[in-house]
């Protein structure tokens, strides 16, 4: 474009400007610190709505009383001070939403922070929203298949299904997320991943580790650090449950993944008690159980008649040395349909994912099963619950009838089977069919300890001779017939 | 007990006073600063009396302005600015250079920005 042009299109732009002047309401500052604010005036001034501070900074009304509000800052708040103005904006807090975002790392006010260019996109949603009702929702019935053996044949996972993971520190939590977000390549879920007042190291080596394995090509981060402040941290799982709600309304399977839900507990704990909102339990607020129950009903498959769509929640709590009866553990226990409990012992011992089977649950996600999953994964559950049985007995006494020590036998070479390498996620069908060959005893002659080296030689077996019948059943397809099929195709393994 | 804000002794005392004779004010006057004492709240005294003028103001329909400009502008201006936001107006002007050019008026709520600074920051936002 010549300079001539640049000048001409100048020239009509301002021309077309319209000046018009508006008044604003506005309100004075009172007090100020910690993160958040309060002020006078701004007598119209709505819940949740977004103010606008000096200086581009921007807060949240979160107390309207009788002659002050309070409110949190989101951003720097060293230059404000007693006496300056506050306008209102009409707008409750929103963040933009759209395609755009995919692939990105943005803060909770969906800024880029990944150095890249700035964002703009047509659409902004409300932060809040109230959740489907029942009348546009539907039971889950289609799978989201994580990756991991163990979850996918035990604890299955349903699209629209609200998982939790929980655990200790350094359990593997996020590791299950991030292998679920890995292995939605290429099935058409879009993932946002929510990292909330973690260590921006860490989320550095995760967003790297996505990219490696092309997940960014379908993945939103959300990242508010854990030096951001808490308001943001507090708002961080609802922004990116906002950006999961536009592609939900445009047809699309959804995967959203808070990690940690815990954090935002503290945050908003933090919010509260200098708000001087009346502490509870644990000096949470009252509301702390709607906090977590308003987010995580927003999850949801959607009927047809109300445009489709999934929205999978896995949130990610911490726990305590174990204790899963603190304050918000329980209440994201009783919210979500079910939990993947993790445990630093089976860690400890080598089991990875460290997953304890006896207490895991998921309540909705068998009916999303595949059929042939179902299938292998119902004698796996029996062998298993056998084997945790006879396991400490097994220990004591040296001599044992025969049919016990074949159920150890077997136990031990599932229990190897279900260990899986981060990073790793596996195909349904070799997922079903490396499960079928263990628990049906082709692996019973192997050492446990060579399991994995026998896995590795029986998948690349498979994959290369027996391509149609593993695409078979990872379409669902189980009959007479792919059981004779893959049962042969066992057989010829353990010939070779 | 609760305690009660500067806003609230403000009204409460606005209220006794208003329809007392000249002779009974300093007799509230002394049972007030007595209640003061009493509520250990004389520090507020301060406050008290900024909220009473508020308060006051308020009450009998004064409305406060407060015009800011680049240059001083004069009395006939000022009156016109005036006569907008009704009878019984009380101005105060500050002068701020940074402005540019055109006014800003403030009332307790609200703040109706014609200055040129601002013109200039929405034809910015216009034009990236």
């Amino acid at each position: 474009m010549s300079i001539a042009n640049i000048v001409e299109e100048l020239k009509k732009n301002i021309a077309s400007f319209e000046k018009n002047v508006e008044t604003e309401e506005v309100g004075l500052i009172t007090e100020v610190g910690d993160g958040i604010a309060r002020m006078s005036g701004l007598t119209n001034c709505q819940s949740n709505e977004m103010l606008e501070f000096p200086g581009g900074t921007f807060g949240v009304a979160l107390n309207l009383e009788n002659e002050t509000i309070g409110s949190v800052l989101l951003g720097e708040y060293k230059h404000l001070k007693e006496g300056d103005t506050v306008k209102r904006t009409g707008r409750i807090l929103s963040v933009p939403v759209g395609e755009e975002l995919i692939g990105r790392v943005v803060n909770p006010l969906g800024q880029p922070v990944d150095g890249g260019v700035e964002i703009k996109t047509k659409n902004f949603y409300p932060v809040e929203k109230i959740a489907p009702g029942v009348m546009t929702r539907e039971p889950v019935t289609q799978p989201v298949q994580t990756g991991i053996k163990a979850i996918d044949a035990m604890i299955p996972i349903g699209r629209g299904q609200r998982e939790l993971i929980i655990g200790d520190r350094q359990t593997g939590k996020t590791a299950v997320a991030i292998d679920t977000i890995i292995n939605q390549k290429g099935k058409d879920m879009i993932c946002v991943y929510v990292a909330i007042g973690q260590k921006e190291s860490k989320i550095a080596r995760t967003v790297a580790k996505l990219k490696e394995a092309g997940a960014m090509d379908y993945t939103i981060v959300v990242l508010a650090g854990a030096s951001d402040p808490a308001s943001t941290l507090y708002i961080a799982p609802y922004a990116g449950v906002a950006m999961a709600e536009y592609f939900m309304d445009q047809g699309k399977d959804v995967l959203c993944v808070y990690d940690d839900l815990s954090k935002q507990a503290w945050a908003y704990r933090e919010i509260s008690l200098l708000l001087r909102r009346p502490p509870g339990r644990e000096a949470y607020p009252g509301d702390v159980f709607y906090l977590h129950s308003r987010l995580l009903e927003r999850a949801c498959r959607r009927n047809k008649e109300s445009g489709g769509g999934s929205i999978t929640a896995l949130p990610i709590i911490e726990t305590q040395s174990g204790d899963v009866t603190a304050y918000i553990p329980t209440n994201v226990i009783s919210i979500t349909d079910g939990q993947i409990f993790l445990e630093s012992d089976l860690f400890y011992r080598g089991i990875r994912p460290a997953l304890n089977v006896g207490i895991s649950v998921s309540r909705v996600g068998a009916a999303a099963q595949i059929k042939p999953m179902k299938k292998v994964a119902g004698k796996l559950k029996l062998s298993m619950a056998q084997f945790r049985e006879l396991e400490a007995f097994a220990q004591f006494s040296s001599d044992m009838d025969a049919d016990t020590l074949k159920q150890i036998t077997l136990g031990q070479r599932l229990v190897e089977i279900l260990k899986q390498p981060q990073y790793e996620p596996m195909p349904v069908g070799n997922q079903v069919a490396v499960i079928y060959a263990v628990s049906n005893g082709f692996a019973n002659a192997i050492d446990p300890k060579e399991i994995r080296e026998w896995e590795l030689k029986f998948h690349d077996f498979m994959t290369r001779t027996h391509t149609v019948l593993l695409d078979k059943i990872a379409a669902g397809n189980w009959d007479e017939a792919v059981e004779k099929d893959l049962r042969s195709a066992c057989e010829d393994f353990a010939k070779k | 007990m609760r305690k009660n804000s500067a806003r609230q002794y403000a009204v409460a005392l606005y209220q006794t006073a208003k329809d007392a004779g000249k002779d009974e004010l300093p007799k509230i006057l002394n049972n007030f600063t007595a209640l003061l004492a009493k509520n250990h709240n004389l520090k507020m005294a301060k406050q008290i009396i900024k909220e009473l003028i508020t308060h006051a103001k308020e009450a009998e329909g004064i409305n406060e302005i407060e015009i800011t400009s680049a240059k001083s502008l004069d009395n006939k201006t000022i009156e016109a600015i005036k006569k907008i936001f009704g009878d019984q107006v009380e101005s105060r002007e500050t002068i701020d250079k940074t402005i540019i050019g055109g006014i800003i008026i403030r009332t307790k709520d609200h703040i109706l920005d014609a200055s040129v600074k601002t013109q200039l920051q929405k034809l910015r936002q216009q034009l990236i």
